[in-house]
C-alpha cells in the first residue's frame, strides 16, 4: 500500500510541472536554409502620396522567409532619398510607413516622381523589386519649426554681409537643399582666415521663451566641395547672439564650429542650443532661447600665404573655398526632418 | 610488583608492535614508458611528412603520510622525460595530486584537496567515452593511459576542494539511517583581465535508508562569487533532484527506480541590470525485473526538458574540435586533418578535465541520441535494457534499446526521432576470452527538403585474447565506425539555446582500427605491451595510419 502511495507521489510530481509553450527552439531553419520566393508583389498602397493630410502611406510586399531587407525611395529630379531597413518577411504599414521626410537634405518636393527599390538578400539570392510613387503634396512643416532663412527671396531683410576681397557671398539658384535657392559662401583669400560672413536678424523668438536650451535645436543645411578642389580645412563658424545685454551689441554670444566642411552633398547640421559655447563676456551665463536676436555665419579657411594671427597653409594655394548653406531654422524637441 | 612490571612490558610491546603495523610514511607510485612509431600515408601527398617517432618515460612518485591514526596526506610528484625525436628532449615535473583526508570523532569523514566526485547522471557525472562500446584488451591498454592522465575514474570528476560525509542511525523500523555527503570545489579561478569571476561548485546528497529502499536528495550548484573581479556578468546554476530505489514488497522480483528534479540557470548582466532565467525539469522512471542474480531487465521512461541545464552532467569527454600535433595536416593543400579513432586513443587530442557552463561540441557521428548522456536536454521516450544475462559463468550479455524523440523542434516544428541500440557480449573459455560490442544509432526528421534529416551510425568493437602462458598473452582488437547521412548541428548561444544550425553530412564515412599485440605480465604490477596497429579512414579525407607501440607500466 505504501509502495503504491509512493508511486502516486512520483507520478504527481512529474506530471504537475508545466513548460513554456514555444513553437520551436533556435532560429528558423526556413529563414536559414529555405528558398527565397516573393509571395506578394512589391507596391505602394496608393500611387500618389499626399503628405499634407493624415492618411496611410506605406509600401507592401511579402516573401517566404525572414531576412534583412532595405527599401530605398529616390526622387528622380531632386535626388532626395528615404531609406527603410528591417528584418522580417513582409512590408506593411508597421515597418514601411512614410511620413514624407528624407534621410537628409535635399528634401522631397511637390510633384517629385520617386523610384522605390526593395532589396531582399539571403546567403544565396539577391532579389530587387521596384515600383514608382508620386509625391502629390510634401509634408507639412513640423511642429515647433521656426525658419530663420531659406534664401528663396534672396538675403533676409536687414542682413549684414561682410565680404573680403577675393571672397564670394551670393544667393544662388539650382540644386538647393530646400526649394530653389541657397547661399554660396566661399572664394580665395590667401591672407586671412575669414573670407566672408553674414549676420541675420532673428525675430519672434519669444515663442521659445519657455523652451529649455536642451530642447531647442539649431538646424542648417551645409555643403562643401569636391575633395582636392577645396581646402581640406575649410570650416564654418556659427555665432548666436542674445538680447540680454545693456544694448544690442553686448548681449551674450554662443558659438559652434562645423570643422571641417569636407562633404560634397547637402547634409543637415543640427545641434541643441545647449551645446553652443559661450564666446563673449557673460551677462547672466544662461542660454535663453527666447532672447536670441541674431545669427552670424562665418566662412573660414586657413590662408595659403599669410595670416594676421595663426599659421598659414601653403597647401591651400589656388584652392577655392566653398561652404554653402541653406535653410537655417530652429526646431523644438527634435532635430529638423528634411 | 613483578606481575605489574611484566604487564607493563607486555603492554608496551603490544603497543609498539601495533604502531609499527600502521606505517607513518609509505611510498607508492607508477612508472610508464610509452614509445610510438607512426607512419602516415595519403595518396599523392608530397607536402607532409610521413613518419613520426616519439615517446616518453615518466614516474609518478606517491607519498602517503599518516601523522595520526585518523589523518592521511597523499601527494604525488611526477617526473616526465620526453625521449627526444618528434617533440624534442625535455624534462617536466609537477605535482599530480595532493589530498588530505581523515576522520573526526570516528563519525565525520573529510577530504581536502584533489577529490573525485560523482552523483547521478543528471547532477554530477562524467559521461563515458563515445568511441567505446565493449573495447578489446589491446585498446584498453591505451584507454587506461588516457584515464590515468586525465584523472578519469569511472564516471567521477576530479575536482579540487573539500568533501565531507557522515551518517547516523535513526532507530526506526521504517527509516533506518541517513547518509550525508557534502562538497565544495573551485571550478574556475578569477581572471580580472576578462572579468571572469571566481566560480565554485558545491552540493551534496542526503540519503534516507528505508525499509523499502533508498531515497536520496541531490543538489549540484555551479555559481560565481561576486566581487572577486570587476563584475560584469554573474552566473548561477542549480540542479536539485530526488532519486528513489524502491523494492516492491508484493513483487519481490521487481523494483522501481526514479529520479526527477529541476534546474534553474541565472545569467545576470550587471551593466544592463537584467537577468535571464532558464529553468526546466526532468524525470526518469524505471521498472526493474531481476528474477535471479544472473538476469536483470529494466524498462525506463524519460522526459528531459529542453531548458534543463546541468553543467556537471551534460558533458562530452573528448574535445571533438581539438586536433593532434601528430600529422596535423593532410594533402598538398595542407588542409587540417580530421581526427579519427587512432587519434582519440593514442595521440594528443584534448580531453576535458573539468566542466563549465557551456554545452560542449559533440560529434553526431558518434552520438546523436544522447550526446550528453541521460541528461541530454530535449529528449523524451523510453528504453528497454537487458542489464545483465550470465550464461554458464562463461558468457555475459547485455543489451539496450532507446526510442526517443525531441520534446520541442529545433529550428522547425518537426521533431527529430532517435533510435539507439547497444549490445555487448563477453565470453571466457579456458585460455581464450573474447568481447564484442555494437552500438547503432539512427536519427530522422521529416519536413521540407532543408529540414529533413536522415543519419545512421554504427560503432563495432571486437577483441580476442589468448593466454599463451600465465605471463604471455596475444591480443587482437578491432574497431569499426561508420556514419552516413546528414544532420543540422546546433550552434549554441551563451544561454545554451540553439542560435543557428550548421549543416553536416557524412557520405558513408568509414574508419577502421585494427591492432594485434603481445602482452607480457612480468608480475601483478608490471606489464609490457607491444602492439602493431593499422588505421584507415574513408571519408572526405582518405588516409591510413600505421603504428608500432611499446608500452611498459609498473605500479609499486
Amino acid at each position: 500500500m505504501k509502495n503504491y502511495f509512493l508511486i502516486l507521489i512520483i507520478a504527481i510530481s512529474f506530471l504537475s510541472c508545466q513548460r513554456e509553450n514555444q513553437e520551436f527552439l533556435g532560429g528558423s531553419l526556413n529563414d536559414q536554409f529555405g528558398e527565397l520566393v516573393v509571395l506578394e508583389p512589391f507596391k505602394s498602397n496608393t500611387a500618389n502620396f499626399n503628405f499634407s493630410i493624415v492618411s496611410p502611406r506605406f509600401f507592401e510586399a511579402q516573401w517566404s522567409k525572414n531576412l534583412n531587407w532595405s527599401l530605398s525611395v529616390r526622387a528622380t529630379q531632386t535626388g532626395a532619398t528615404k531609406t527603410f531597413t528591417g528584418y522580417s518577411n513582409k512590408l506593411d504599414i508597421d515597418n514601411a510607413s512614410w511620413d514624407g521626410s528624407a534621410d537628409d537634405f535635399p528634401s522631397f518636393m511637390k510633384d517629385d516622381v520617386c523610384q522605390a527599390t526593395l532589396t531582399l538578400s539571403d546567403s544565396d539570392t539577391i532579389i530587387e523589386l521596384t515600383t514608382t510613387v508620386n509625391v502629390s503634396e510634401i509634408k507639412n512643416p513640423q511642429e515647433g519649426l521656426k525658419v530663420v532663412a531659406d534664401f528663396e527671396d534672396g538675403l533676409p531683410v536687414n542682413s549684414l554681409p561682410f565680404v573680403q576681397p577675393g571672397a564670394e557671398l551670393t544667393v544662388t539658384e539650382n540644386s538647393a537643399a530646400v526649394g530653389s535657392n541657397y547661399l554660396h559662401l566661399g572664394g580665395y583669400v590667401p591672407y586671412d582666415y575669414l573670407l566672408t560672413s553674414i549676420k541675420i536678424p532673428v525675430q519672434d523668438m519669444d515663442i521659445f521663451s519657455a523652451t529649455s536650451p536642451l530642447l531647442l535645436y539649431f538646424n542648417m543645411a551645409t555643403i562643401g566641395g569636391t575633395l582636392g578642389e577645396v581646402p581640406a580645412n575649410q570650416f564654418i563658424k556659427i555665432i548666436i547672439r542674445e538680447d540680454d545685454g545693456s544694448n544690442l551689441s553686448n548681449g551674450e554670444k554662443y558659438s559652434m564650429e562645423i570643422n571641417p566642411v569636407n562633404w560634397d552633398t547637402w547634409q543637415l547640421f543640427t545641434l541643441p542650443y545647449s551645446d553652443f559655447v559661450l564666446e563673449s563676456a557673460p551677462v547672466n551665463n544662461l542660454r535663453e532661447p527666447g532672447k536670441i536676436n541674431q545669427i552670424e555665419i562665418m566662412c573660414l579657411s586657413c590662408p595659403a600665404e599669410s595670416a594676421p594671427d595663426g599659421p598659414t597653409c601653403p597647401e591651400n594655394t589656388d584652392l577655392i573655398v566653398k561652404t554653402d548653406i541653406d535653410f537655417i531654422a530652429f526646431t523644438e524637441n527634435e532635430s529638423y526632418k528634411p | 610488583m613483578r606481575l605489574i612490571a611484566i604487564c607493563f612490558f607486555v603492554f608496551t610491546a603490544i603497543t609498539t608492535m601495533a604502531q609499527e603495523r600502521v606505517k607513518k610514511i609509505e611510498f607508492y607510485g607508477a612508472a610508464k614508458t610509452n614509445i610510438l612509431h607512426q607512419g602516415f600515408d595519403v595518396y599523392g601527398d608530397t607536402m607532409n611528412v610521413s613518419k613520426a617517432n616519439y615517446g616518453h618515460s615518466l614516474i609518478d612518485l606517491g607519498i602517503l603520510v599518516r601523522p595520526s591514526a585518523n589523518t592521511e596526506i597523499a601527494t604525488e610528484f611526477r617526473l616526465r622525460n620526453e625521449l627526444g625525436g618528434f617533440w624534442g628532449g625535455a624534462v617536466t615535473y609537477g605535482i599530480r595530486k595532493l589530498t588530505l583526508k581523515g576522520v573526526v570523532n570516528d563519525a565525520i569523514r573529510y577530504k581536502i584537496g584533489d577529490i573525485d566526485l560523482e552523483m547521478t547522471p543528471y547532477t554530477l557525472y562524467n559521461n563515458n567515452y563515445q568511441d567505446v562500446v565493449n573495447e578489446a584488451t589491446v585498446f584498453q591498454m591505451a584507454r587506461e593511459v588516457i584515464d590515468y592522465e586525465n584523472y578519469f575514474s569511472g564516471n567521477a570528476w576530479r575536482q579540487q576542494g573539500v568533501q565531507s560525509s557522515y551518517g547516523f542511525y535513526l532507530n526506526n523500523e521504517t527509516f533506518k539511517s541517513i547518509d550525508v555527503n557534502l562538497f565544495s570545489t573551485r571550478n574556475r579561478t578569477a581572471d580580472p583581465s576578462s572579468a571572469s569571476p571566481e566560480r565554485l561548485f558545491s552540493g551534496g546528497q542526503i540519503g534516507l535508508n528505508t525499509s523499502y529502499g533508498l531515497i536520496t536528495f541531490h543538489s549540484a550548484n555551479l555559481f560565481d562569487l561576486k566581487n572577486t573581479v570587476n563584475d560584469m556578468n554573474l552566473y548561477y546554476n542549480s540542479v536539485n533532484t530526488i532519486s528513489a530505489n524502491i523494492s516492491l514488497a508484493d513483487l519481490p522480483k521487481f523494483s522501481l527506480n526514479y529520479e526527477g528534479g529541476t534546474s534553474k540557470a541565472n545569467y545576470e548582466n550587471l551593466i544592463e541590470e537584467e537577468t535571464v532565467t532558464i529553468q526546466d525539469y526532468f524525470w526518469n522512471l524505471g521498472l526493474i525485473y531481476s528474477p535471479t542474480n544472473k538476469l536483470r531487465l529494466s524498462v525506463n521512461g524519460i522526459n528531459t526538458g529542453p531548458q534543463f541545464r546541468s553543467p556537471a552532467a551534460q558533458n562530452v569527454r573528448l574535445g571533438y574540435s581539438s586536433s593532434s600535433n601528430v600529422f596535423p595536416t593532410i594533402g598538398n593543400n595542407l588542409a587540417v586533418r580530421n581526427m579519427g579513432l587512432m587519434d582519440y586513443l593514442y595521440n594528443d587530442v584534448f580531453y576535458y578535465k573539468t566542466f563549465d557552463s557551456q554545452l560542449d561540441l559533440y560529434n553526431p557521428a558518434f552520438s546523436n541520441a544522447l550526446p550528453y548522456g541521460l541528461a541530454t536536454p530535449n529528449r523524451k521516450g523510453f528504453s528497454v535494457s537487458l542489464d545483465e544475462l550470465a550464461i554458464k559463468e562463461q558468457l555475459n550479455l547485455s543489451s539496450e534499446i532507446h526510442m526517443m524523440s525531441e520534446i520541442i523542434g529545433t529550428g522547425t516544428t518537426q521533431l527529430k526521432s532517435f533510435m539507439k541500440f547497444v549490445a555487448k557480449a563477453n565470453y571466457d573459455y579456458k585460455k581464450w576470452s573474447a568481447n564484442a560490442g555494437l552500438a547503432y544509432e539512427s536519427t530522422s526528421r521529416d519536413g521540407q527538403a532543408y529540414e529533413k534529416i536522415e543519419l545512421s551510425s554504427m560503432l563495432f568493437d571486437f577483441g580476442i585474447d589468448f593466454d599463451l602462458t600465465d605471463q604471455l598473452s596475444i591480443l587482437f582488437g578491432t574497431k569499426y565506425h561508420m556514419a552516413d547521412g546528414n544532420e543540422l548541428l546546433a550552434v549554441y548561444d551563451s544561454y545554451n539555446n540553439p542560435l543557428y544550425f550548421d549543416p553536416i553530412s557524412y557520405n558513408y564515412q568509414k574508419q577502421m582500427l585494427n591492432s594485434i599485440g603481445l602482452m607480457v605480465n612480468f608480475s601483478e604490477r608490471s606489464k609490457l605491451t607491444a602492439s602493431l596497429s593499422s588505421f584507415s579512414q574513408k571519408a572526405e579525407q582518405e588516409y591510413t595510419f600505421n603504428q608500432l607501440q611499446l608500452l611498459y607500466r609498473l605500479n609499486f
